[in-house]
Formats: C-alpha cells, structure tokens, sequence
C-alpha cells in the first residue's frame, strides 16, 4: 500500500512539479517559431473553413447541411492530423540533441533528475503545445454544431485521438533525439521514419477516418473486439517501447532493459492473439453472414477480408520490435549489472527461445487459417526487404564520400528512387487497358522490367490486397516465375554492385597513403 | 647553454627515478600523501579507462583530503577530462575504482551525484532564459524545496558576485559572468566536492583573477575542489595539492610547497631576478663571471640568474654584487615555476 502512495507521488511531482517542463516551457515559448507555426496551422484550417461555408451558402435542405457539417468536420481532422503528426516531431526532434549540442546535456545528467523526469518533462512540453493547436482550432469547429452533422462526443474523441496522434510521433523524435549527437541527424531520421510508415500507414487509416467518421473504431463482437484491443494496445504499447528506449539512451539502466523485454514478451503474446482474431474475422468463420465491423476500405477488396487494419495492427508490432536488437545495452554501475543478470530474461537464450515458440505458433495459424494472411506476412517481408536494401545501399554509398556528404542526402533519393518512381511505371502498365496487352510482342520486355522496378509498391499493394491480380505472387509476363523475384535478383545484384563498388574505392584508399609515403622520401632526397 | 640544459634535464629525471623506479603505474613523486590527515573525500585506486584502440587511463591513484583544492594538470589528451568524467558518474571505468566521500562511482552514482558539484570543460548555458530561471531549473534538478530556493540563489549568486545580473538574459553575459555562474550552478546543491574541468580556459585576464578570488572563497567554505588545466601558473596559486597527468599516467603527486621545495633541494637551482641602475649588459657580464652562476638571462632592465646554490650562498652573492658596486636596486629569488618543472617531467606524450 505505502509503495503504491510512494509510487502516486512521484507521478504526481514527474507531471506537476517537473522542472524540465519549466523550462522547456520558458525557453521554447519565447522562440518565435511557436506563433509563426501557430499562425500557419491557423491559416490552413482557415482558408479550408472558408471555402465549406461557401459551399454551404449552395445548400438548401437541413439534411444537406449536416452532411456539409460532416465532411467540414472530416476535412479538418484530416488535415489537423496531417499538421499535428508533422509538427510534433519537430518539437521534440533536437529537445535532447540540442542539449548535446549546446553542452549543457553533462550538465543535465549530474542532477538528480532521472531519465523519466527528462522524458515526461519534454513530451508534455510537446503535449501542451499542441493542445494550444488543437485548442485555438476548436473555434473553427464549433461551426459545425451551427451546420450540424457531428456531436460534442465525436469532436472530443477524435480530439484525444489527435493528442494521442501527437505524442506518439513526439515521443519517436524524442527516441531519435536521445540517440544522436546531431539535432539534423535526429530530425531528418525521425521525418525518414515517419515517411515511411506513412507510405503504407495513411492510405488505409484514414480511409477508415473517412468512412466512419472516427479515427478510433471498435466493436464489442468476437472477434473484432480482440482484434480492436489489439489495435489499441500496439499503439500504446509503441508508445511505451519509445519511452523506455528513450530513458535507457538518456540513462543507461537494468530496470529500464528489463522493462523494455516485459513489454516484448506481452507484446509478442496480445498480438498472436490479435492476429487470430484477424485470422477469424478474414476467414469468415465467426462473423455471422460475412458481417465485418471493418468498412471496404479499398476498391478491389471484400467486405470481410479488409486486411489494411490487420496489417496496421503487424507494422506498429513489428516495426519497433525490430529495434530491439539494434541497440547494444550497457550498465554504468555494478548494481545494476546484477540486477540485470539476476532477471530470467536476461538469459542468452531466452529470447530466441521465445521468439522461436512463439514464431512457431503464428506460423501455423498462418498455415492452418489464412493462405490471404500468409501473403500478407510474405508480402511485409518483402518490403521489409526493400526498406532494408535502402538502409544498407545508402549505409555503403555514405563511405564512398569519406563521410563528407550527410546520410540524409544519400538515403532520400535513394528511398524515392525505390519507392516513389517505380509507382509511376506501374501507374503507366495500368493504363493498358487489357492485361493481356503485357503478353504481347515488343510490349513483353517493359513489362517485365516495369514490374521488376515496381515490386516495392507491388509488395505494398498486395499487403493491400492479397488476392489481387498485381499482388506479388503475380507471375511475370512470359515466365512461370513470380514478378518479386526477379526483383529479389534485380535489387540482390544493385547491392552486390554497390559493395563491389565500395570495396574498389576501399582498395583505391588503402593504396594511396603508401603511395604517397613512398613518394615523400624522394622529395626529401631532391631538396 | 644546451649542455647545462641537459645536465638540468638529467638531474630531474634522476630526481624522478630515485623518486619510486619500481611502479611505473604509481606515482614519480609523491610528497606527503596524506597531508594533513584529513578525512579522504576523493579516493581513486587503479582507476583504468581503455577506449577501442586507446588506452586514455592506465590505472591512477591518488587521494584528495577534506577542504584540499586539487589541481589536475596535464597537457591536452592526457586523460585528464576522462578521469574527470569518471568521477562526475558520466563515464563508467574499464577497470580500478573511485569514491567520492566514501560512495562509489560505480555503485551508486546517484549518491555521488548529490554530493558533487560539476563543471564540464565545455559547458553551454540556455539561450533564452533569465540568469535566476537558469538557477532554479537546476536547483529544482536537485529536488531542493521550493519555499528554499529564492534565498539559495540570492546567496549563490552573492557568492558570483552576479547579483546584478539576476534578471539579465543569459546571453547577454560575458563569457566570464556565464563562467560564473556556471560555478554558481554547481554550488546549489551545497556540494561537498567541486568538480571543475578547465574552469578558467578561454578567460581574460580580468576574469580569470575574478574566478581566482573565487576559488579561494570556495576553499575557504571548506569546500573540497577538484581543479583540473594545462595553465600551471593558475594553479599553482589556487591549490595545494597538484597531480601531474601524462598519456594516462599519473607522473606526480604531492602538496604544492613540498613539491617546488623539494625540487629546489634536489636541484638547488634557484633563479635570481637583479635589477641595477647600470647598464644591463655590465651587470650581465658581472654576475656571469659569478662562480654559482650557471647561465644569465637578460630582460628590460632586469638580469635573470640561475644560481647553484644554497641561501647562504646567495646571501654572499648579495654581498658580492654590493661590493663590486653594481648599484643594485632589486634583488629576489624566484620561486621555481611549477611550470618548469610540469615541463622537466612531462614529456609531451598523448596518450
């Protein structure tokens, strides 16, 4: 009981009497970047309020004006979420590099200050900056109850949902800022990341925003209600994994390691429930008369085999378990290195232990259940292979220039290139208008290649849409062999020439110091 | 000229070697090493730090005492701010170990944390944040009460002597008014050991005495006070202690006076500064024909000796002057610079 008050208190003085907060709060709202990005955020929900209400002035019956009512409320979501989720970012993006930068960040680990007081401190102060947005639009919005069309409930869900929106794409900026040493390092990863899970993430989810109205869904039948949950606890759970990321970089620790594998473990286990529960839903066993709480969300799909909320619910699950093992961990103090070893989890071969087990059950659910799931997964493989082939193409690019040119630079095009062109050339095969028009004659070898080039987003596409003719099972035009890989080779050999390159550039180095030390002797010899 | 150079050269190593030959880890001299028997605040034994493919400490130790003020020299790379780093909890040792006021570094660097103040070599301030907001974050960092805090800063900054610029924005400070108050940063959690890396590089004249008489104030409130530079000269006047520190290994150890007096002892090389009334060459030439005098300087108006020598031997040398009638209107003898001899036992090694 007395650890329990203990344990209130210090959440009470983390959120009330934080003094990174303070001051957070007295540096930043002097800067002047705070009212220019307020007056801008205002300016776009502004112009966009104007033109509804034009458009409102054509309307003549009630049941028009909720309906204007709506798709006002809608549009300004939307484009609340788009500026809220690029804002924060930026709030919190250089918050602990800059001090790194500015030398105060020694300074600030010698207080007794510890690693979730620096965190909470800065988030809040990202937090509270957007409830000043998300306050000073609500103005805006109260125009709609003079429409009509949405109520109080709905406004103040979606709002939550907008905050929560904000604090979890701060707290990826915070992570990143914990870990770099330069504020453009940490900013340009933390808007790279967000890019790309916005590239598969945007589509579908807002796409579901438009249908229902909500940003957050639920049902209370089995088994949606699990695969809601699930949904609900990898957002939360995202937000953890960060925070505890974020502390152990600020300061290294065994209680926060030990922390970051409880939540792995659980992680792991609420979502082999998810996606059984997404493996009933999509096979339609449970839900009665193929009714699905999932809206269509894309042309092309069926009703009760949307897998776009499913294969949410594996990125945010899988993106940032794959953090796990980049990060090394190391303890400043003895105490906490036996602390650490005293934990079962700290066993070496607990985790794969597990992860295999665990791996093991999903995969045969996936086997038994859902050859449309099996595609999906095979599908996120895949691109998770072509965001790795990005990484490791630009990783090797960036030694060719002795580290003269930034990283940003290299991986950017490097990511449009791979992701954005080759849509464009699938964007052109569909307008063939027979898909037999690949088959055929001169038509055959572009075919081919444009396929080749644009299995990145045909893997993206057939997480989509499993079933789909351009799904990454699709067979290349002329062969019995699937398109993806051909492109497995195409993208395998871009990375082997890559590295041949910078290994001849690596040669080409070794060699000319010695070139230059054996011509030193000469001039000496000359003078 | 170069033959006495050496021959200098030769006796302080000698003096080094015969000072401990056996440890090369251990210290090459050390001079009274507990003092004045006080109570051990800073206590490092065998503290190694190794780095991929260096090795910044090669295992140190030495002991710094209650209300001593300990001056850490060394040239630039030698493991100086390492050692430094290591003591405020910020970098964690390969091997030996550290406490400071009984408490390990290692084991509970929160309990050091509270006991430390610390002043990193390069420290940022906030932009944009008043001189008492700067101080209150920190002192709401160390969990100070609030209704406290109003007085401690009043006294930290009386202390700085920054009282007027309480409601200044931090940039707008000099760079030694921002120096200051980084001291009175380190002072709000009324530490018990100072820890000050470089505090004076990069000061003016005028500022570097400012932080002088404030280090002396510090010592003063029995403040134990870790001082770490490559500027001998300032420190030889604010500490008592010295350890000299080169490519990680701590060559010398020991209180300021015994130090210059016993190598003046060994030595018995002592500089005389003569100012006369006659032409400067005359007096050069007459104290070179001196038999104790090894080598002459000359400077403005001043002659500068190295005499060999005990001080009855100068006392004559003073008569000597006299009679030769050499009108003589200053004559004094130098105290050995700690920086000599910084130079004899470093060798200008990075580790």
């Amino acid at each position: 009981m007395a650890a329990i008050v203990e344990r209130l208190k210090g959440i009470k003085r983390v959120l009330l009497n934080n003094p990174v907060l303070l001051k957070e709060m007295r540096i930043g709202l002097r800067e002047k970047r705070v009212f220019i990005i307020q007056t801008i955020y205002m300016l776009v929900l502004g112009i966009v309020s104007f033109f509804f209400l034009l458009d409102m002035s054509s309307r003549n019956y009630a049941y028009q004006y909720a309906e204007t009512g709506r798709n006002f409320f809608k549009t300004i979501c939307i484009i609340q979420w788009f500026l809220i989720v690029l804002i924060s970012p930026s709030l919190t993006s250089n918050s602990i590099s800059s001090e790194k930068e500015k030398k105060t960040y020694d300074m600030l680990l010698v207080t007794l200050l510890n690693a979730p007081d620096i965190i909470i401190g800065k988030l809040t102060y990202a937090a509270s900056y957007l409830v000043l947005l998300l306050a000073s639009s609500l103005p805006l919005v109260a125009l709609v109850f003079f429409i009509g069309g949405v109520t109080p409930l709905e406004i103040t869900v979606n709002y939550i949902c907008l905050l929560a929106w904000g604090i979890l794409s701060a707290s990826m900026a915070l992570f990143f800022s914990s870990r770099e040493h330069r504020s453009s390092v940490a900013t340009s990863q933390s808007y790279g990341l967000l890019i790309l899970l916005g590239f598969i993430v945007i589509g579908p989810y807002l796409a579901y925003f438009w249908e229902s109205g909500q940003f957050i869904g639920y049902s209370l039948q089995m088994p949606e209600v699990l695969l809601w949950a699930a949904v609900y606890f990898n957002i939360i759970w995202a937000f953890l994994f960060l925070f505890y990321k974020t502390a152990n970089n600020v300061r290294p620790a065994a209680r926060h390691v030990l922390a970051l594998h409880r939540l792995f473990i659980t992680g792991w286990l609420i979502n082999i429930v998810g996606s059984l529960a997404a493996i009933l839903v999509m096979s339609g066993n449970a839900s009665t008369a193929g009714y699905s709480s999932f809206p269509n969300l894309l042309p092309g799909t069926t009703d009760d085999k949307d897998i776009g909320v499913i294969w949410s619910l594996f990125t945010v699950g899988s993106m940032f378990f794959m953090g796990c093992f980049i990060e090394r961990i190391q303890f400043p103090s003895n105490k906490e290195e036996a602390m650490f070893a005293k934990s079962l989890t700290s066993k070496k071969l607990f985790f794969p232990l597990f992860f295999l087990m665990s791996g093991l059950v999903l995969v045969g659910l996936f086997l038994g259940y859902g050859r449309d799931a099996f595609k999906v997964l095979a599908s996120m493989g895949l691109f998770s292979f072509f965001m790795i082939f990005i990484v490791m193409a630009a990783n090797e690019i960036h030694t060719w220039f002795n580290g003269k040119v930034r990283p940003v630079f290299i991986y950017f095009p490097l990511l449009i290139a791979v992701s954005v062109l080759p849509m464009f050339t699938w964007v052109i095969a569909e307008q063939v208008p027979d898909q037999n028009a690949y088959y055929m004659g001169g038509q055959k070898v572009l075919s081919i290649f444009s396929f080749i080039f644009a299995q990145p987003a045909l893997s993206i596409q057939s997480i989509w849409d499993p079933s789909g003719s351009l799904g990454m099972l699709a067979i290349s035009p002329g062969t019995k062999v699937p398109t993806f890989f051909f492109s497995l080779v195409f993208y395998g050999g871009v990375l082997l020439f890559i590295k041949v390159i910078s290994l001849l550039i690596g040669l080409k180095r070794k060699m000319t110091p010695s070139a230059q030390a054996a011509q030193a002797p000469q001039n000496e010899v000359k003078q | 000229m170069k033959a006495e150079e050496n021959s200098l050269d030769k006796d302080i190593s000698e003096f080094i070697q015969n000072g401990n030959p056996q440890e090369a880890a251990a210290p090459l001299i050390r001079t009274g090493s507990s003092g004045n028997g006080g109570i051990p605040m800073i206590e490092v034994k065998d503290l190694k730090k190794a780095y991929k493919n260096l090795d910044a400490l090669k295992g140190i130790t030495f002991t710094v005492n209650e209300g001593d003020s300990f001056g850490f020299i060394g040239p630039n790379g030698a493991g100086k701010t390492t050692t430094i780093r290591i003591l405020a909890t910020l970098l964690e040792p390969s091997g030996g170990s550290a406490h400071i006021n009984g408490i390990s570094v290692v084991d509970d660097p929160e309990g050091v944390r509270s006991v430390i103040g610390f002043m990193p070599d390069y420290f940022g301030v906030y932009d944009g944040m008043k001189v008492w907001e700067f101080l209150d974050f920190f002192a709401s960092s160390y969990r100070l009460p609030t209704k406290n805090r109003n007085g401690l800063i009043s006294d930290v900054l009386e202390i700085t002597d920054l009282t007027v610029k309480k409601d200044a924005f931090i940039e707008a400070l000099s760079k030694g008014m921002k120096q200051r108050l980084c001291v009175a940063k380190t002072l709000l959690n009324d530490p018990k050991v100072l820890i000050l890396d470089e505090p004076a590089s990069g000061l003016d004249p005028r500022a570097r005495i400012e932080l002088k008489e404030l280090m002396k104030e510090l010592t003063r409130m029995k403040k134990t006070v870790f001082i770490s530079s490559h500027i001998l000269p300032e420190l030889s006047d604010m500490c008592n202690k010295i350890g000299i520190i080169e490519a990680g290994n701590l060559l010398a150890f020991g209180e300021v006076d015994d130090f210059t007096s016993r190598v003046h002892d060994t030595l018995s090389i002592r500089t005389l500064r003569i100012k006369s009334l006659e032409e400067r060459e005359k007096v050069a030439e007459a104290v070179k024909s001196y038999k104790n005098v090894k080598s002459v300087k000359e400077e403005n108006q001043t002659v500068i000796a190295d005499f060999h020598g005990e001080l009855e031997d100068i006392q004559v040398f003073l008569e000597w002057l006299v009679n030769n009638k050499l009108k003589i209107v200053e004559f004094h003898e130098e105290r050995t610079d700690l920086e000599d001899v910084f130079m004899k036992i470093t060798k200008g090694e990075v580790s």
